[in-house]
């Protein structure tokens, strides 16, 4: 009963945004629906950083990467493969998914130090390639002419878009996340080895996790490309990563809204400084910084009061 | 292929490989010992670089062999301070940290000293050239693999000789103990930490000569640092020695035979390890 309630609440807050959204983009100014149409990719992007975060208590530190492979495969495929729009959208997906399969059968295989060590490890030898593979991948200056889908290729028809296809994104990750499976998630973020002693195979739900992870980045990744019309090294940079763990610490891990808030936040604190200073990288260093030592619940995880990330590090 | 080259490739992949081990036992000491992945490293060896260029402008090199490490050693001392407040909690928290310094630094160096490619030369007594089986090697990778042989020489002494090093092998294996004999764990924390980014100054230092300096280059040293470090095994000091001359010497030789491909060729050693010993080369698996 309680449950249901909780469940409609958000429901009904889920309509209410997508309501508010909507007539926001109506309203708005082309650059500030470009805007808002970016907070929404970044919103997704941290959010799906967030079920490994959050919900898992892991430590991917080079997130970025998925965004940058799921936007460059889609990039790629369309420019050279010559594919349509929806064939190269949907292999890309698939391209992610196997990729995100490798790479985190390849980071478990350690412990959570060693997670941490070769997440970054991996994106950094994926942006490496990225720049140094001109041939293939254009190098520093990306690669262009990237379409949006026809029907949507106006500001305000392509922000419709992002938003629905984000709203499919959040429904999926929200039902995931309710789901018995996610119940395990849970367990894993308080007391791995409980879960062990239960004779639960710990390492393949993080497996799957990651893999979900890794998708629906990539799927922030293809509409990011597309909002830039062209896929750019930065996608997949450590700046990026950082900027997704920024965007679910200062939102709130805890919740399922908070990185959201966070990703509206760091985005526009990104866009509005870019104005005056050059400086995002040390910027957003700072700010890093300043919430790891001040601010630590986030502003929705806080109201809550019951974040607890992953405490292993703390209890060995 | 003539073995000349190959001899000169070798030459180059052990110098490399030593530098790379300074950095690497710094980091492997402050995972085993406080259980963090100071990820500022990277930016911390290129700081020192970029100080080694402004201190030889002014003064000389032996100076900045001196001076920057020091500096980077006590700006690594701030940050274990702004650690302090987050031992006990997440792990998540200290890893965020020490990134976000590494942006700061890296954003930092741009800001000071532009973000063109600097270059800094060899000091003039070691630019000479030794004749060796009849050619000519430079004098400066023989004096980075003796440096660097006497940093680990007394690394080592340090860890197995020195009351120092006693409290950190004591620390490694027990730290609640170690607190409850009364000493200062915090205190040597802080030393240890320090002492950590210290060696990876040593390695700015000593690389900067040969390299063209670049505050990008942070994320490619502490991706080298990290193959060797999950190659060697997380805390194992010996691991880590062995991992970064087999990492140098790989680079070096690869370099000259698979030009294409050099650049990937730690991580295909990486992976292989995961592969085949998860817990890397030396390493102890976790029961």
């Amino acid at each position: 009963m309680l449950k249901s309630l909780a469940y409609n609440k958000s429901i009904g807050f889920g309509i209410i945004a997508v309501i508010f959204l909507s007539v926001l983009a109506l309203v708005l100014p082309t650059y500030w629906t470009q805007l808002l149409t970016r907070v929404l990719i970044m919103a997704l992007f941290a959010t799906s950083l967030n079920i490994q975060v959050g919900y898992a208590g892991m430590l991917p530190l080079g997130h970025s990467m998925f965004l940058g492979f799921g936007a460059y495969s889609f990039g790629l495929l369309f420019t050279k493969g010559d594919l349509l729009l929806t064939s190269a959208f949907i292999m890309a997906l698939f391209l992610s998914i196997v990729a995100s399969a490798i790479i985190g059968y390849l980071c478990l295989r350690g412990n959570s130090m060693t997670f941490a060590l070769l997440h970054l490890g991996f994106n950094i030898l994926l942006y490496t390639l990225v720049n140094k593979w001109i041939s293939f991948t254009g190098g520093d200056a990306g690669i262009m002419g990237i379409p949006r889908p026809s029907l949507f290729s106006s500001s305000s028809g392509f922000y419709f878009f992002v938003l629905a296809v984000i709203l499919i994104c959040y429904i999926l990750i929200r039902i995931i996340m309710n789901s018995p499976f996610a119940k395990v998630a849970k367990g894993l973020r308080e007391n791995e080895e409980r879960l062990c002693f239960l004779g639960i195979n710990t390492v393949k739900f993080q497996l799957v996790l990651f893999m979900i992870s890794g998708l629906f980045s990539a799927v922030a990744g293809i509409l990011l490309a597309m909002l830039d019309k062209g896929v750019f090294p930065a996608y997949i940079s450590l700046t990026r990563s950082a900027e997704g763990l920024m965007m679910c610490l200062i939102g709130g891990m805890s919740s399922f809204f908070g990185p959201t808030l966070g990703a509206t936040i760091v985005v526009i604190i990104g866009i509005v400084t870019s104005n005056y200073i050059n400086q995002w990288q040390g910027l957003l260093g700072i700010i890093i910084v300043a919430c790891v030592i001040g601010f630590r619940g986030g502003i929705l995880g806080r109201r809550k009061g019951k974040l607890k990330v992953a405490q292993e590090g703390a209890n060995k | 292929m003539e073995p000349l080259g190959i001899i000169f490739q070798l030459l180059i992949g052990i110098s490399s490989g030593m530098v790379i081990f300074l950095m690497a036992a710094g980091m492997s000491l402050v995972i085993s010992g406080m259980n963090i992945i100071n990820f500022g490293q990277g930016a911390f060896f290129i700081l020192a670089a970029f100080l080694c260029f402004s201190i030889g402008q002014t003064l000389n090199f032996w100076w900045a062999l001196l001076l920057a490490p020091l500096v980077v050693a006590i700006l690594g001392g701030v940050v274990e301070l702004l650690l302090r407040p987050l031992y006990g909690k997440s792990i998540l928290y200290q890893l965020l940290l020490t990134m976000g310094v590494a942006f700061v630094i890296v954003d930092g160096i741009q800001t000071m000293w532009g973000k063109e490619i600097k270059i800094i030369s060899v000091p003039s007594f070691l630019s000479s050239t030794v004749s060796f089986l009849g050619s000519d090697f430079p004098t400066y990778y023989l004096f980075i693999i003796i440096i660097s042989g006497i940093v680990a020489l007394g690394l080592w002494l340090m860890f197995e000789k020195t009351k120092l090093g006693m409290l950190f092998r004591a620390i490694i294996s027990n730290r609640d103990m170690v607190g409850n004999l009364g000493i200062n764990v915090a205190l040597l924390f802080t030393v240890m930490f320090m002492f950590g980014v210290w060696l990876s100054g040593i390695a700015g230092v000593l690389m900067a000569p040969i390299i063209g300096i670049d505050a990008q280059m942070a994320m490619q040293v502490l991706f080298t640092l990290m193959t060797v470090l999950v190659i060697g095994g997380l805390k194992s000091m010996r691991g880590a020695f062995f991992a970064a001359l087999i990492v140098g010497i790989a680079n070096a030789l690869g370099s000259m035979l698979l030009p294409w491909f050099y650049a990937l060729i730690p991580s295909v050693l990486m992976i292989i390890v995961l592969l085949i010993k998860p817990a890397g080369l030396f390493g102890k698996p976790e029961e």
